[in-house]
């Protein structure tokens, strides 16, 4: 073993246990802070650019959507403590279910609402101010549904081969945080889209 | 904590976990009815998102523990 690692480790073996879990929380909420600075900018821009505006989308299916994410924080809380507890079976079939809703949550915005969506990005010569934020809203939120999918099947893999338990359960508390993160997310985006405001131009689908 | 005493806790956090979902859902339906019934009015729908994420933050993401010695595994 090098000097480096073996200092490595004794660092290691110095950190309490309880300090070593509130350091891993600290860490993740500041990375969450970040994060929550630049979705709070995204959100300026669109009351910036669009006022007391907005296009007129399929609110069901913006409801739909959104209801999807909360019922799938919901499992992903149940997977939390199902791992805290032991209970193996309840949080492999909530982080499934998790996964699952997250997916659909994926078709129901950039599989259902983008093609149908009465408004589209701006193109070279065709400017669109409520395109650009629609997309650009839903996509960034997109991509980090698509992000905590990711984390939460190989969480999956890693517990399918024994990796966690109610005395090291870090790893999915972190994922299952992430993932309510994102859901926070959508709390805000969801009413600022779909509802708030005066709906102007074309109707959905048409 | 005896097994027992486990699957009680372990029941009432599943238990937490179903009304806050159950609340989260009647927040959205009043989110619906204030874009029809108050024009989409942006303080009334800023306050209840806030309401929204306040439950999911101190409910399901647990910020209460960030300052507590719990989970010290």
């Amino acid at each position: 073993m090098t000097v480096q690692a073996q200092a490595h480790e004794h660092a290691h073996e110095e950190i309490a246990p309880r300090t070593r879990a509130r350091m891993n929380r600290l860490g993740l909420w500041l990375f969450l802070l970040s994060e929550s600075f630049m979705f709070g900018g995204i959100l300026v821009s669109r009351f910036y650019l669009w006022g007391a505006t907005r296009p007129h989308l399929n609110q069901m299916l913006g409801i739909a959507v959104t209801v999807i994410l909360l019922v799938s924080s919901f499992f992903a809380n149940r997977a939390e403590v199902a791992i805290k507890h032991d209970d193996r079976k309840t949080f492999f079939t909530s982080i499934l279910a998790t996964i699952g809703l997250g997916i659909l949550f994926l078709i129901g915005v950039v599989g259902l609402e983008w093609p149908s969506s009465p408004v589209k990005p701006s193109t070279p010569g065709e400017f669109s101010v409520y395109g650009d934020i629609l997309f650009f809203m839903t996509g960034v939120h997109a991509l980090h549904v698509l992000s905590g999918v990711i984390i939460l099947a190989i969480i999956y893999r890693l517990a399918r081969r024994g990796h966690f338990s109610s005395t090291n359960s870090w790893g999915v508390e972190a994922a299952v945080i992430y993932w309510h993160f994102v859901d926070v997310v959508w709390v805000f985006f969801f009413p600022a889209l779909y509802l708030m405001g005066t709906a102007v131009g074309p109707a959905h689908g048409g | 904590m005896s097994s027992r005493d486990s699957e009680l806790e372990k029941r009432k956090e599943y238990r937490t976990g179903l009304i806050v979902l159950i609340a989260l859902i009647v927040l959205e339906v009043f989110d619906w009815l204030t874009a029809i019934f108050l024009n989409g009015s942006v303080w009334v729908l800023f306050v209840l998102a806030l309401i929204n994420a306040a439950l999911i933050v101190q409910y399901y993401m647990h910020i209460g523990a960030l300052f507590s010695d719990e989970g010290g595994h």
